[in-house]
């Protein structure tokens, strides 16, 4: 499944009714270049989650690797960015979660692959012009529980 | 209580693994820094597990140091504080623990430390900037604008959306394919290159809200460099340091405009710049400009205490220790 969004604030909206769709334990790969707009579509995610962002907003967790946000289904936002050799991720997954049964949404999830569980959800975010972007929600198990979903809400084009 | 209690700082919460002596908040008895920006040089960026490996190895070491060159041990010292929030767990929890052993080993006060707080606190450290501030923190992982009222008591009015000022440089290096930390690299490159040469944008510059969003300006940096930006298809042919010039010059503009904008709505007659990325020569010229223009006054610590530091841990540290603060040794990442 494809959607075309034509700026920031509409990946953000699609991403939200995604997000709305998710459970705990689901875990959100995405996979784009930079400046494609990961960091956007997590925002919607917690939007979609119930996350009052207001005082912690959903920020490019870069530098951090991972930030957590509390909410109704809390979220972990990880970005492997940095992380060039998959075998440094795994400690750093293991300890942070806190116990907490959340949604773990990871930018650059590809650069770990190893260390992802076998169904994930896989967004993949390409660049078509400046603003625009070509959004697919790859195969998956998990996936298709969502893709049925927005189906089902008659809801599959943006 | 006497103001001139010794306080040991320690700071590990993500490039570097630091510890110091500082007594009475301000005076410097011992320092002790290890970078790992080499051993991160090579993989682009910081490595959780190379971080908190290399932090574990020598932070002992380090405090050691600290305190030989404070010329000191551990009977002198009045408090420990350590940096628990915000960074990578992994590193933070390296410092963390070595500071609750320690403190309960010799039996002295635990102090926990916001490390951006200290970054608005470095300031004051360095040139007793009269309270109340306007505190601009930016750094690779934070851009945030504080009031600060007195040491110690910081008010959040104003944060970065997505990307922080310096990561916005690290990417835009990448991007055009210098060398990390993308901030010097930039900053360098800029010196044979024309601001004006690229028109890029000025990210929510005149939006109401002091927040910063810089992730649009990345993206705008991959469509110009690419020339695939509709209205000016020939920039690809520029030299990288028109680029670099011009993507400097936007992300100044930004934190100039909303520092100043901040520090008028608030009433506030001095600007204090902190964090990594004011080191940046070029912010450092414009804003001074600028102050003056308006009869601000505006103050930069020096490098060393714009990067990551334990000094600003342990001065920030003292002014809870003299208000009776104190954490407990079940302190936990925050």
């Amino acid at each position: 499944m494809t959607w075309l969004t034509k700026s920031p604030a509409e990946t953000r909206h699609l991403a939200q009714r995604i997000g709305a769709l998710l459970q705990p334990e689901d875990v959100v790969v995405l996979i784009g270049d930079l400046g494609a707009g990961k960091t956007t579509f997590v925002q919607g995610l917690a939007l979609g989650l119930g996350i009052d962002t207001t005082q912690n907003p959903v920020t490019s967790p870069t530098y951090q690797i991972m930030r957590h946000h509390n909410g109704p289904i809390p979220l972990f936002h990880y970005d492997a960015y940095r992380l060039e050799n998959a075998e440094e991720f795994g400690d750093i997954e293991g300890g942070d979660h806190m116990g907490a049964r959340g949604v773990v949404a990871i930018e650059w999830g590809e650069r770990i692959e190893e260390f992802l569980p076998t169904d994930t959800i896989r967004v993949e975010i390409r660049h078509v012009d400046q603003e625009s972007r070509a959004i697919t929600l790859q195969p998956g198990e998990r996936s298709s529980r969502i893709q049925t979903r927005l189906e089902l809400l008659n809801d599959s084009s943006v | 209580m006497t103001e001139d209690r010794i306080v040991l700082g320690i700071e590990s919460t993500c490039d570097e693994t630091a510890a110091a002596v500082v007594r009475g908040g301000y005076e410097v008895l011992g320092e002790w820094c290890a970078s790992q920006i080499d051993l991160h040089a090579r993989f682009g960026g910081v490595v959780p597990e190379i971080a908190c490996r290399a932090h574990t190895e020598i932070i002992t070491r380090g405090i050691d140091h600290a305190l030989r060159e404070a010329d000191t041990d551990f009977r002198t010292l009045d408090a420990i504080a350590v940096s628990h929030r915000p960074g990578l767990a992994g590193s933070i929890l390296v410092g963390l623990s070595a500071a609750k052993a320690l403190a309960w080993t010799w039996g002295l006060p635990l102090l926990a430390v916001d490390h951006v707080e200290a970054h608005a606190y470095s300031a004051h450290l360095e040139h007793r900037v009269e309270h109340p501030y306007l505190a601009l923190v930016a750094s690779g992982g934070h851009t945030s604008l504080y009031l600060a009222h007195e040491a110690g008591k910081y008010e959040p009015i104003g944060q970065t959306l997505d990307d922080a000022a310096g990561e916005a440089f690290d990417k835009a290096a990448r991007l055009l394919g210098l060398p990390y930390p993308g901030g010097p690299a930039i900053e360098e490159a800029a010196l044979q290159g024309d601001p004006k040469a690229v028109d890029f944008p000025r990210p929510m510059l005149h939006s109401p809200s002091l927040d910063f969003s810089f992730s649009g300006l990345k993206t705008s940096l991959l469509y110009r460099k690419k020339g695939q930006d509709a209205n000016s298809p020939d920039l690809p042919s520029l030299p990288v340091a028109d680029f670099a010039a011009s993507f400097q010059e936007a992300i100044v503009d930004v934190l100039v405009a909303k520092s100043l904008r901040a520090a008028q709505e608030h009433d506030l007659s001095r600007i204090a710049v902190c964090g990594g990325v004011a080191c940046n020569r070029r912010l450092r010229e414009v804003l001074s400009l600028r102050c003056q223009e308006k009869g601000f006054s505006c103050f930069f610590p020096q490098p060393s205490l714009c990067t990551d530091n334990a000094v600003m841990i342990a001065g920030l540290g003292h002014t809870q220790l003299l208000r009776g603060q104190r954490a407990s040794l079940e302190l936990e990442i925050g």
